[in-house]
Parts: C-alpha cells; sequence; structure tokens
C-alpha cells in the first residue's frame, strides 16, 4: 500500500478494524501515524466534552421509570400478551379510557353485570367485584397484584381465569392512568 | 439479574418474558446515553430528563413482542430525536438555537495545550456533528449510524470524514495558538 490513508482508514485501524495491509502502513508511516494520534486526541477532546455537560439523572426519575418497567413486566408474567389498542389514534383511546373510568364509577354504585359499556367501549371484560379488590373506589395496580396474591385454587381453570383477569385489570389500570 | 456483559439482545429476550430486572438492565445500561443525546440535540436538563422518561415509557410499549434487528441504541436514537422535536412542536416557539445546529460562539482559548471538544464541534455543520458523536463518542459502528440517521452508509462515510478534517484543521489552529 503505497497511498496514504484516509481519515475513515485510520479511524477503523482505531477501532481495531480495517485491513492487515492498512496497519502495515500505518505502522511504517510516519505521517499517518502523526494523522492517527491526531485523530485520537480528537476523539478524546470529544467524549471528554460529552462527559461534562451531563446532568445526572435524579433518583427519582429512575424510580418512576423503574415503576413503569415493573408493571409491564408483571402484565407481561400475568398475561403473556397483553392486548393494547395500538391502532387507536391518543384522542379516541382517550376517550375510550374516560368512558371506562366513568363507567366504572358508576358501576361501584350499582354494581354493573356484564357487557357494561365499560367493557365494550375499552375491550376488557371486567366488572366492579373483580377490579377495585382493595375497595379503595379507584382501579389501580394495586387491585392487580391484590388478585395475583389471592391463594391458588386447586382448579386449573379458575386458575387460568384469574390469570386472565389479573393481566387485564394491569392493563386497564395502566391505560386509565396513562389516559391511553 | 443483569451482568454488565449480557448483550442488549439477551435483556430484550428476558424482558419480553416479563423479567423486571432485564428491563431494568436496558435502563441502566442506557440511561445516561439517552440523556447526552438529547442534550446534544439541544435540550436543557429537564428537557433532557422529561426525554429519558419517555423515550423508556415508548420502548417498554414495545414489549411483549419487541424484536432488537440491531444495536437498542440505534432504535433509541431516532426515538430521542422524535421527542424532542415533539417538544419544540408542542411549545411552537421558534426553533431553539440547539447545540446541534447553531454552534455556541467560541469562548476564550483554551489555557492548556488539551483540544476543547466544544469548540471542535463548534466547527462542524448538524450532520456532521451527529455522525462524529455517534462515531467517536458512541462507538457505533457505520452500518449503525446509517440506521439509526436513515441515511446510506456512503452519506454517513463523506460525513464524518468532513467532520475529521473540519476538527483537524480546528485542532491545528488551536495548537499553534497555544504555542
Ligand atoms: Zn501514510
Amino acid at each position: 500500500m503505497d497511498e496514504h490513508l484516509d481519515s475513515i482508514a485510520l479511524d477503523e485501524l482505531r477501532r481495531g478494524e480495517g485491513s492487515a495491509a492498512a496497519r502495515e502502513h500505518l505502522d511504517s508511516c510516519e505521517p499517518c501515524r502523526a494523522e492517527a494520534d491526531s485523530l485520537a486526541g480528537i476523539v478524546q477532546a470529544l467524549r471528554d466534552d460529552d462527559d461534562q455537560g451531563r446532568p445526572v439523572v435524579p433518583p427519582e426519575i429512575d424510580r418512576q421509570v423503574l415503576e413503569v418497567a415493573r408493571r409491564r413486566a408483571a402484565s407481561i408474567r400475568a398475561h403473556g400478551v397483553i392486548h393494547r389498542h395500538r391502532w387507536l389514534r391518543p384522542a379516541v383511546g382517550m376517550a375510550i379510557a374516560a368512558g371506562a373510568l366513568l363507567s366504572m364509577r358508576l358501576s361501584f354504585d350499582a354494581l354493573p353485570s356484564p357487557g357494561s359499556r365499560a367493557e365494550k367501549a375499552s375491550g376488557v371484560a371486567v366488572t366492579a367485584q373483580q377490579t377495585d379488590l382493595d375497595g379503595d373506589g379507584r382501579v389501580t395496580i394495586l387491585d392487580a397484584f391484590a388478585l395475583a396474591r389471592q391463594p391458588a385454587s386447586p382448579s386449573s381453570e379458575i386458575e387460568d381465569e384469574r390469570k386472565r383477569s389479573v393481566a387485564r385489570i394491569a392493563d386497564l389500570a395502566v391505560s386509565v392512568e396513562r389516559g391511553a | 439479574m443483569t451482568n454488565r456483559d449480557e448483550p442488549d439482545a439477551d435483556l430484550v429476550d428476558r424482558a419480553n418474558q416479563g423479567d423486571a430486572t432485564a428491563f431494568e438492565g436496558l435502563y441502566r445500561r442506557h440511561r445516561d446515553w439517552v440523556v447526552s443525546v438529547a442534550m446534544r440535540l439541544g435540550a436543557d436538563r429537564d428537557d433532557a430528563l422529561d426525554i429519558l422518561q419517555e423515550t423508556f415509557a415508548h420502548l417498554f410499549d414495545q414489549f411483549p413482542g419487541f424484536t432488537l434487528t440491531s444495536q437498542l441504541r440505534t432504535y433509541l436514537y431516532p426515538a430521542v430525536k422524535h421527542r424532542w422535536l415533539d417538544i419544540q412542536r408542542r411549545r411552537r416557539t421558534r426553533v431553539r438555537l440547539i447545540r446541534l445546529i447553531s454552534p455556541p460562539p467560541p469562548g476564550p482559548p483554551p489555557d492548556s495545550d488539551r483540544v476543547d471538544g466544544g469548540r471542535l464541534l463548534a466547527t462542524l455543520t448538524a450532520e456532521q456533528r451527529e455522525v462524529a458523536l455517534l462515531r467517536f463518542v458512541d462507538d457505533l459502528p457505520l452500518g449503525e449510524i446509517a440506521a439509526a440517521l436513515d441515511v446510506p452508509v456512503g452519506t454517513v462515510k463523506s460525513r464524518l470524514h468532513a467532520a475529521i478534517a473540519a476538527m483537524r484543521a480546528a485542532a491545528a489552529v488551536s495548537e499553534k495558538k497555544v504555542r
């Protein structure tokens, strides 16, 4: 290799990539080695600069993000696949969530039968007794946990239904909370 | 449990099965980088932290059923960028003169012979800066940068080539000033 290395080739060598011929040239060519050194200096300067301005992420943010992760993981474990209304535009999703919430509020006063507006609107078949398990008047992820923690039934059918319900409640709680 | 050497693809597999520690592993591994990218694009601290939360909420929303076809950062980069543009759009303010597009005015000359990264970046165009940072700071392969930016690899190479030339020139000037 007679020609000097271009900057892309020097960059590849910096990363331990590039051809044997290029490496050989670099080892024996003073000007290319000087170029390689200057590139290394530039890279170091960019890295130092990037490190400097970055804020420390407050633990509160970590906690919030990881809470979302925990909920998502719990839903997956409970149900495998979450049937979200991904195809809905946010405004439509919001309207449905609002409708579901309203129906549930109403249903706490007059216990509804299956097939309430909430079910039809959100596609989540749940009743008031099944959703607000801790009786705090709201459907939250805690209700899903409460159902998941109940003693196991020897009937596999009941167990399956319970798992499905945990997932539905978790899903509903998450979508209501997110307003989507 | 996660260990530092576990590939993203394995963490993604476990997250798809509902393993909370895998979600946490992905978050801890890429958290600071997401904040960095947001700030490079021009976000201030608070916006960068909002973008961090939104980006990971969006990522987690892809599970189960998320398939990783390249490095996770290749997926996250456009997601961060999208959120930053969204914040700007929502505010309907004049597009803020972001660091990526409009470099800060050069400060006083450095008092050591150390090359100042900020000054080097200030000599680049937005596109050159983006490529230079993804390559030199984030260490992404050229193909992954192309995927993240949705441009051909040849374009990445030519931007990188131009960026190196410009930064070399700037570094040479500041070295002369120091001497
Ligand atoms: Zn040479």
